[in-house]
C-alpha cells in the first residue's frame, strides 16, 4: 500500500509526515548554519603563512645575542616561492636613544640569495621584511648579520619541545635553540582561494599517499556526504517508523 | 599431468564454493544492516578519513608515544619499558619528528610542520639513509608503556601488514584501522538503543548519530591512541551487560561480558571501571533470574577465572616491561597523602563554587566546564586547536538545557524507568564509576605533581559516549510525538556543523 504523503491531525488539518519535516528542518538548519558560521571564516582575507622554519617559544622566550659585526646563522631553512615576507623579533641589547643597530637577514640556497636590511635606530619589536622569493622551494641558510656597533638580541626558543630541525651558529659557535623566524605570503587571500595550497601541504605530509586531486574529491565528498548522509539517515529511520506505526 | 590437473581442480572447486558461500553470507548480512545505520556508518567513515588528512602525523594527544609502543611491539615482539631503555621513539620516528618539524608543531599554535615539496624531498632523503634497526630501537623509557598491551598488540597486526610502507604512509593506514573502533562504537550504540528503546528506528538513528557526530570522538578516530579501543570495548560491554540483565544469564552472555571487561582491563588503566559494571550486571542478572545455584556457580567461576586470568596476564606483562600495575595508580590509593575529606571537597569544588567553610581546591582553576564542555566536545590536536569561546559558551548553555530536559523526562517517565530498573542501574553504575575514577585519578595527580596538572580531559568521558547518545534520544523521545524528531533533527544539525567545523579549523591550523 503506498505511503500517504501526509496525514490529518485531530483538527483535520493536513499535516506533513514527521520524516519530511525533520529532514527539511535539518537541511535548513545545516544550510543556515553553514552560511552564518562557515562563510565568514572561509571568505575572510588574511596573509597566509608560507613556512615556519623556527616557531616562537611556547612558554619562555630566549634571546640570542649577536655582537657588533657578528652573525647568527640557521641552517635547513626552507624558502618557498610564496615566501614574500620574513618576520622575526629583535631589540638592542642596551636600550639607547640611538636605538638598535642595523641588521641584515641573508637568505641563501644553491642558486638563490636574498638580502633584507633592517635600518638601525629601532626601539625593538617585531620586524616584517619583503623577500625576493625563489622560483621553487629551496632549503638553505638564514643569517642575521649585525652591521652596527652594538649588540642586538634576537628572540627565539631553547625549549626542547619547540626547537626545530635547524641548527644555530653564532659567530661559528653552536648555540642551543632556534631564532624564531616565519615567512608569510604578502598577498592577502581568503581560505577558499588558498585551498589548493592547503591540500598540497596535507598531501605532502602523507608522503603523497593521498594526492592533491584525491583530497579535493574527498573534501567534496565529506562536505556533502556528512550533512546529506545524516539527514537521509534520520529521514529514512523516521519513514521506517511511520510505515511500521512505531511513531 | 592429467592426474595433477584433477587433484588440483578438486580443492580449487571446494575453495571456490566456500568463497561463494562466504560472499553470499556477507551479502545477506549487509542486507540486514538497516539503511539508516549504514548511512550513519558512512558518515563516520567519511569523518574518520577527513580527520586522518586534517591531522598531520603525531599531532594527536600523545600520538608519538602510542605509535612508539605499537612500533616497538610489532618490530621486536617485546613490550617497551616505562622506566628504562635508550630512547622512547625509534630513530625512524625521531628523524620524522625532527626533519618535518613535527616536534615543535605539537601544541604550539605559532608552529607549522615542514610542508613544502622541498621538505618532503629532505625527509625522503633522510628516511633513505636510516639504517637497519632504525624502526626497532624505541625501547623506552616510554611514559605510555605503563598501559596494558592489548590495543598495541591489535594495532601491531596492521603495522606488520603494512610494514613495507614508508613511515608517513604507514601511520596514515594505521589510523584508518584505528577508526574501526570508532565505527564499532557507533554500531554498538545503535544496538544499545534498540535494546533500550525497542526497534524505534528514529531513536536508534538519533543515539547513534549523536555519537557519530561527537566531534571529539571523531577526532580521536584518527589518533593512534589506546582510548579508541577502550571506548569500543566499554560500549560493547554495556550492550552485553544490558542483554545479560534483560534476557537472562546464559553461559554465552556471562562469558561475553567477562571477555569484554577483561579486554578493557588489558587495554587501559581506565578499563578498570568496567569491573564494577560487570559485577553489577552479574548481581542484577542473578536477582532477576535466580539461576540454579550450581549454574550460577559454574558461570560465576568461568567469568571470575576469565577476569582473573586477564589480571594475572597483565601483572606478569607489567613486571616484564619494568613497570608496576597500571603505572602504580591502583596501589596509590593506599599511599600517604590521600585525604578523604580533601578528595570530596575537590569533587564538590569541581562542580560548584567553593563554600566559605571549605579549603581551596588544590590545583589550577579547572572544573566541569573544561572537562564536560571544552574538552569533551571539541578540543583538537594536542589541546591547542579550539573553537572560539562563544561556541563553548553556547555548548554549555545547550548542555545545561539538555540536562534539565533529561531530568524532566526522567521525572515524567519515572514509572517506566522504575520498571526498567536493571537497565537504569547498569547505566548509572557505568556513569558514576567512570566519574569517580576520573576524579580520583585527577586528585592523585594533583597531589603528585604539586597541583600543576589535573590530568583529566573530556576525552576520558568518551567510554560512556553511548550514554550521551542514549540520553539525547531518551529526552527527545519523551517530547510530544511531533516535537521529538524535530528536536533530534536540530541536535544532529548542530552535530554536523560542529564536526565539519572541527575538521576545518584543524586543517587550517596545521596546513594554512
Amino acid at each position: 500500500m503506498p505511503e500517504p504523503a501526509a496525514h490529518r491531525t485531530r483538527s483535520g488539518i493536513l499535516a506533513r509526515p514527521r520524516s519530511i519535516l525533520a529532514a527539511a528542518l535539518m537541511a535548513a538548519l545545516i544550510l543556515a548554519g553553514a552560511l552564518i558560521w562557515y562563510r565568514p571564516y572561509l571568505t575572510a582575507r588574511s596573509n597566509a603563512i608560507s613556512e615556519v622554519p623556527a616557531p616562537s617559544a611556547l612558554f619562555a622566550v630566549s634571546e640570542f645575542s649577536v655582537p657588533a659585526g657578528g652573525r647568527a646563522c640557521m641552517d635547513s631553512v626552507t624558502v618557498n616561492p610564496n615566501s614574500r615576507v620574513a618576520a622575526f623579533m629583535l631589540r638592542p641589547a642596551r636600550p639607547t636613544p640611538a636605538g638598535g643597530p642595523p641588521v641584515d637577514l641573508v637568505l641563501s640556497a644553491p642558486g638563490y640569495r636574498a638580502t633584507l636590511h633592517v635600518p638601525g635606530g629601532y626601539p625593538g619589536g617585531s620586524v616584517a621584511l619583503s623577500i625576493a622569493s625563489p622560483p621553487r622551494a629551496e632549503i638553505g641558510t638564514a643569517c642575521f648579520v649585525n652591521r652596527g656597533r652594538s649588540t642586538v638580541l634576537l628572540d627565539g626558543t631553547t625549549e626542547a619541545r619547540t626547537v626545530s630541525r635547524s641548527r644555530v651558529l653564532v659567530d661559528g659557535y653552536t648555540a642551543v635553540g632556534d631564532i624564531a623566524l616565519t615567512f608569510y605570503d604578502s598577498r592577502s587571500r581568503s581560505l577558499l582561494d588558498g585551498l589548493g595550497e592547503v591540500f598540497g601541504h596535507a598531501s605532502n605530509l602523507t608522503d603523497r599517499l593521498v594526492p592533491v586531486w584525491l583530497i579535493w574529491l574527498l573534501s567534496a565528498l565529506v562536505a556533502l556526504g556528512v550533512p546529506c548522509g545524516m539527514t537521509v539517515a534520520l529521514y529514512h529511520a523516521l519513514r521506517t517508523d511511520e510505515r511500521s506505526g512505531r511513531i | 599431468m592429467a592426474t595433477n590437473t584433477t587433484t588440483s581442480t578438486a580443492p580449487s572447486v571446494a575453495v571456490e564454493s566456500r568463497r561463494r558461500a562466504i560472499a553470499t553470507r556477507a551479502r545477506r548480512t549487509a542486507r540486514r544492516v538497516p539503511l539508516a545505520l549504514a548511512l550513519i556508518l558512512l558518515v563516520g567513515a567519511l569523518q574518520a578519513l577527513a580527520w586522518d588528512l586534517a591531522l598531520p602525523a603525531f599531532q594527536g594527544p600523545d600520538e608519538a608515544s602510542h605509535f612508539a609502543y605499537v612500533q616497538y611491539l610489532a618490530e621486536t615482539g617485546r613490550l617497551p619499558s616505562s622506566t628504562t631503555g635508550g630512547t622512547p621513539d625509534s630513530s625512524e620516528v625521531q628523524s620524522a619528528l625532527s626533519t618535518l618539524n613535527l616536534n615543535p608543531t605539537t601544541g604550539n599554535l605559532s608552529a607549522r610542520p615542514a610542508w613544502s615539496s622541498a621538505d618532503l624531498s629532505l625527509w625522503r632523503a633522510a628516511e633513505g639513509t636510516l639504517g637497519a634497526g632504525s624502526r626497532a630501537n624505541g625501547a623506552g623509557p616510554n611514559p605510555i608503556a605503563k598501559n596494558p598491551p592489548l590495543y598495541y598488540a591489535v594495532m601491531a597486526i596492521p603495522y606488520r601488514l603494512f610494514v613495507w610502507l614508508p613511515l608517513l604512509e604507514r601511520l596514515f593506514v594505521l589510523r584508518l584501522f584505528n577508526a574501526l573502533c570508532y565505527l564499532a562504537t557507533i554500531a554498538l550504540t545503535w544496538l544499545i538503543a534498540a535494546e533500550v528503546f525497542g526497534r524505534v528506528r528514529w531513536k536508534q538513528a538519533l543515539a547513534a548519530g549523536a555519537v557519530a557526530l561527537e566531534p571529539q570522538l571523531a577526532f580521536m578516530s584518527a589518533v593512534v591512541n589506546a582510548d579508541n579501543l577502550l571506548i569500543a570495548l566499554t560500549t560493547g560491554l554495556l550492550l552485553a551487560a544490558l542483554r545479560l540483565v534483560r534476557r537472562g544469564p546464559t553461559m554465552a552472555r556471562v562469558l561475553t561480558c567477562a571477555v569484554l571487561a577483561s579486554a578493557a582491563v588489558l587495554t587501559h588503566g581506565r578499563g578498570l571501571v568496567t569491573l564494577p559494571v560487570l559485577a553489577t550486571a552479574y548481581a542484577v542478572a542473578w536477582l532477576r533470574f535466580r539461576p540454579a545455584p550450581r549454574d550460577a556457580l559454574a558461570r560465576g567461576a568461568a567469568a571470575a577465572s576469565m577476569v582473573g586470568g586477564a589480571f594475572a596476564a597483565y601483572t606478569l606483562l607489567g613486571r616484564s616491561s619494568g613497570g608496576s600495575l597500571y603505572g602504580g595508580q591502583v596501589s596509590e590509593l593506599n599511599n600517604g597523602g590521600f585525604n578523604v575529606r580533601q578528595f570530596l571537597s575537590s569533587i564538590y569544588q569541581f562542580y560548584f563554587p567553593r563554600l566559605p567553610s571549605l579549603h581551596p581546591r588544590i590545583g589550577p582553576e579547572y572544573g566541569y566546564r573544561q572537562v564536560f564542555v571544552n574538552t569533551f566536545y571539541a578540543t583538537f590536536g594536542s589541546l591547542e586547536v579550539t573553537f572560539k569561546q562563544h561556541v563553548y559558551d553556547a555548548l554549555q548553555v545547550l548542555s545545561a538545557l539538555g540536562i534539565v530536559g533529561f531530568y524532566t523526562a526522567c521525572v515524567t517517565r519515572w514509572r517506566r524507568l522504575a520498571h526498567g530498573w536493571p537497565t537504569v542501574v547498569l547505566m548509572l553504575v557505568l556513569a558514576l564509576t567512570t566519574l569517580f575514577f576520573l576524579h580520583y585519578v585527577s586528585y592523585r595527580a594533583l597531589l603528585g605533581n604539586g597541583g600543576s596538572d589535573p590530568l583529566i580531559v573530556g576525552r576520558y568521558l568518551l567510554p560512556m559516549v553511548s550514554l550521551f547518545g542514549l540520553a539525547i534520544a531518551f529526552t527527545a523521545g519523551s517530547l510530544p510525538r511531533r516535537a521529538g524528531p524535530l528536536l533530534g533533527a536540530a541536535i544532529l544539525s548542530l552535530g554536523v556543523l560542529l564536526s565539519l567545523g572541527g575538521i576545518a579549523i584543524t586543517a587550517v591550523r596545521f596546513y594554512a
